[in-house]
Formats: structure tokens, C-alpha cells, sequence
């Protein structure tokens, strides 16, 4: 293990019947952890944001221990630090846009965190939308507000959860630039859940590889050679 | 009706009732809905027994746990220089149990629909679990919330058992709108019937028309 690894997970969750275990080390950048619905990739976000404790095994994130199930160590959600944006965004309904991420800064006067939020939306393109009715945009509108307010935390961590399965190409695309100039701009590592081909080659840095229940490989990825990647993910054979 | 106190009485009865039950009911909504603990299927059973116990048994008790020989009727004698039971706030108290489930019942159920995701996604942003309950839960679910306080008024407004058994029926004191119109009735006042009636039953159709407005209407 590298000494300043954003994040080494080692460890085992369970929901309901079903058990992971998984293992990996992310690093600077973006990690993509893909495989197909079911596996797990959701759960293991879960489980690094701290909504879930590990059944076994340890989370560290920047170099301190969050989780640690032998010794019950349990950092809270809150205390984590990490940015989150689910699959459907997850706004706050009864909120407006600016709201929903005005909510999510931590320090400084109502005005301020408001001032805060308006800097954010405008970094994330959602610029205008601040008063509208958050139930009414589009879905690649609600993943900006999203990724927005995932931002306002100042997160040493994001986790995205298929964050543009619901959106139509185009969007995808942009959004997509988006992620990855959010990345390299702020130097934030980002774990990105996907069962998306498209999202591995246009962001991952590294992969991680799931089947059901369990991770299997990991590899530094070279996302500018769709053969290599193509031999990475198991789709073709091996020459 | 020549006699318009019992229909004001009722009002603020009722009203300061709902505005005891709705605050308790939600609370008690919130804590039966997330909360684990030992005795969560006791104190709901507790909270639910209005609905079905006969109004006059639920005064009954509340005569016998209140009145001037019982510990809590004595205490409050010594506080407040009179008895609690046959003034307007017993009148209030028994108003407001019998309010008190529909507000916890449709609150829990509205509680339990909102999307855990928003409630992570609130943690996550760093919200600490008060913040979670005060600026997302409660929120999402004023709809249903509002909807059961609405049924409770509906329900304190037209409580006349357990009233009339700890409250009494003190024409000009604690005589409500219900108990008037039974009053009414046995002294063949029908014009006193028909009106209070036509309040009461007005009243009620106005509320549950709007309680279908707000289950409706998608938060």
C-alpha cells in the first residue's frame, strides 16, 4: 500500500442477504468501480461514506482510520468529509436549487454560505437555475445542483453513484468533462460507480473490477487504448 | 341558536388541542418511526387507544387518573389553586388525546414515505441528525403531516364523550358545540340541534376535503 492513498478499503458489508467484500486502494484522480447492477459498487459507497458499517475488515481515508469493525470504530457520516451524488441527484424537493447547496456549506453566516453556493453553481454550470423549482429540472440540471452541493462540504472524497445513467448522450457527455475537470481543478479523488463502458473510457485513472458479491481486480488504466482497456475489463481475449 | 358560546368554546378548544396534539403527534410520529427501541409497540399501542376506546371510557380514566382524589389532580390543585377536572382545559386535554393519534398515525405514515435516500444524502452533507429531521424529513412530509393534524382538529373539534365525562357540561363553562347539541336535542330545541349540526358537520367536510388536497398533491 502507498503511503498517501486517498482511500484503502478492506472490507466486508452486508444489506439484507446479500454480503460484499471488497478490497481496493484508490488513487488520485478518478476510480472507476465497475461491474454489473448487484455487485456491490452501490454498497461500497455506502459503506467509504459511512451510511453503512463494515461487517469486517477497515476504511481509511487520507490516512485515518474511519472504520474499523474489530475495534468499533465507526467515524460518523458527517464527520467524513466525502461529496455524494446518487443516481437521481437526490434534491432536496421542497428546496430550491441554491438551497440545496447553500444547506450543504458548512461554515460562515446565512449570506455567506449562500455566496458560497451561487460560486458553486456557477463552477458547475447550473448558473441561473438558482431560484427555480428543483423538482422541474431536467435530469442533467439536477445532477449539476448535485454535484454542486456534493462540492460545498470542501470533500477530501467524492463518491458518484452512476451519476449519468439517467441522462440522455449529450448530457453525458458534458457531464462527464465536468466530473473530470471538477478532479483536476480541486486535485479531489472521485470514486465513480458505473456499469457504463463509455464512463470508464472517458474518466477512469483506475479500475476497479466487481462481480457479484466481491471485487476482483484492480488496474491502472489507460483509458486512450480502448484495446488495452477492452483486455483490462475481460471483454475480449487475451491475444 | 340564540346561544353562540359553545361554538366558540369549541373553536378554541379544539384549536389549542390540535396545537398540543400536532406538536406531540409529530414528535411521537417521528420517534415511532425511527426510532428502535424496547417498548416502541407499547407506546404505539398507547397512543392508538383513543381511536378505539368508547370516548366515555377514555374520560372515565381520564376522571379517575385526574380528579380531585387522584395524585395528578391533587398536585395540580396545590400549583393552580383549582381542580383540573370540569374547567376548560380538562375540556382541552381530553380533546387533545382523542386528536392525538390521527396526528401520530398519519405522521408516522408520512414519515416513513420520505425517501431515505434525501435523508442520506443529507448526512452526507453534513447535516447532524436534528438538522436531518428539522430541515429534510419534517419538511418532505408536511403534506401527510398537516393532513393528520387537520383529521385531529377534525377529531378534538367533535369529541363529546370523554369531554363531557371530565370537562362536564356547564352551560357557559364547559359546554361545547357537541354537547350543546345533545343538550339541545333532550330539550326538544331543534333549531339550536340544526344549527350546531350543520356547523360541526360543515366544519368537518371542509376539513376532509382539504385533507384530500394535501394527500394529493405530491410534496
Amino acid at each position: 500500500m502507498t503511503a498517501h492513498s486517498p482511500l484503502i478499503v478492506d472490507a466486508s458489508a452486508s444489506s439484507g442477504a446479500f454480503t460484499l467484500t471488497t478490497q481496493f486502494e484508490a488513487h488520485p484522480g478518478i476510480t472507476v468501480l465497475f461491474g454489473p447492477s448487484g455487485s456491490g459498487k452501490s454498497l461500497t459507497l455506502a459503506t467509504i461514506a459511512g451510511l453503512l458499517r463494515p461487517t469486517t475488515g477497515t476504511i481509511v481515508l487520507l490516512d485515518s482510520v474511519v472504520a474499523d469493525a474489530t475495534a468499533k470504530l465507526h467515524v460518523s457520516t458527517q464527520d467524513r468529509r466525502v461529496g455524494m451524488v446518487a443516481q437521481h441527484g437526490a434534491l432536496f424537493p421542497h428546496l430550491t436549487p441554491l438551497d440545496n447547496v447553500s444547506i450543504a456549506v458548512r461554515a460562515g453566516t446565512r449570506s455567506q454560505r449562500r455566496t458560497d453556493a451561487r460560486h458553486l453553481l456557477q463552477e458547475v454550470g447550473a448558473e441561473g437555475l438558482e431560484r427555480r423549482s428543483t423538482t422541474s429540472l431536467s435530469g442533467g440540471e439536477q445532477q449539476r445542483i448535485a454535484l454542486a452541493r456534493a462540492l460545498a462540504g470542501d470533500p477530501q472524497l467524492l463518491l458518484l453513484d452512476e451519476p449519468f445513467t439517467a441522462l440522455d448522450q449529450p448530457t453525458r457527455v458534458s457531464l462527464r468533462k465536468l466530473v473530470r475537470r471538477i478532479v483536476d481543478d480541486r486535485n479531489v479523488p472521485a470514486v465513480v460507480v458505473t456499469h457504463d463502458l463509455d464512463d470508464v473510457a472517458a474518466l477512469a485513472d483506475r479500475i476497479v473490477l466487481y462481480q457479484p458479491g466481491r471485487t476482483t481486480t484492480q488496474h491502472d488504466a489507460t483509458p486512450n487504448h480502448p484495446a488495452e482497456l477492452a483486455r483490462i475489463l475481460g471483454l475480449i481475449h487475451r491475444a | 341558536m340564540d346561544d353562540w358560546y359553545p361554538f366558540w368554546l369549541s373553536l378554541r378548544v379544539a384549536t389549542i388541542a390540535t396545537l398540543v396534539a400536532g406538536t406531540l403527534g409529530i414528535s411521537l410520529a417521528y420517534l415511532l418511526a425511527k426510532g428502535r427501541f424496547r417498548g416502541r409497540g407499547l407506546l404505539e399501542a398507547i397512543v392508538t387507544l383513543p381511536i378505539v376506546l368508547p370516548p366515555t371510557v377514555l374520560g372515565y380514566y381520564l376522571l379517575t387518573n385526574l380528579g380531585v382524589n387522584s395524585p395528578v389532580g391533587r398536585a395540580w390543585e396545590s400549583v393552580f389553586g383549582e381542580p383540573l377536572v370540569f374547567t376548560v382545559t380538562a375540556a382541552i386535554l381530553a380533546a387533545a388525546i382523542s386528536a392525538l393519534p390521527f396526528c401520530v398515525r398519519t405522521g408516522r405514515a408520512a414519515i416513513e414515505a420520505v425517501d431515505p435516500r434525501l435523508e442520506a444524502a443529507a448526512r452526507v452533507a453534513g447535516l447532524s441528525e436534528w438538522r436531518v429531521a428539522m430541515r429534510v424529513t419534517i419538511p418532505v412530509a408536511r403534506r401527510g403531516l398537516a393532513a393528520g393534524v387537520a383529521l385531529g382538529f377534525a377529531r378534538a373539534l367533535g369529541d363529546f364523550g370523554a369531554t363531557v365525562m371530565v370537562a362536564g357540561n356547564i352551560p357557559g363553562r364547559t359546554q361545547t358545540l357537541p354537547i350543546a347539541v345533545y343538550d339541545a336535542v333532550q330539550a326538544n330545541d331543534q333549531t339550536t340541534a340544526r344549527t350546531g349540526a350543520l356547523l360541526l358537520g360543515g366544519i368537518a367536510v371542509v376539513v376532509l376535503l382539504g385533507v384530500n388536497r394535501f394527500s394529493r398533491v405530491k410534496p
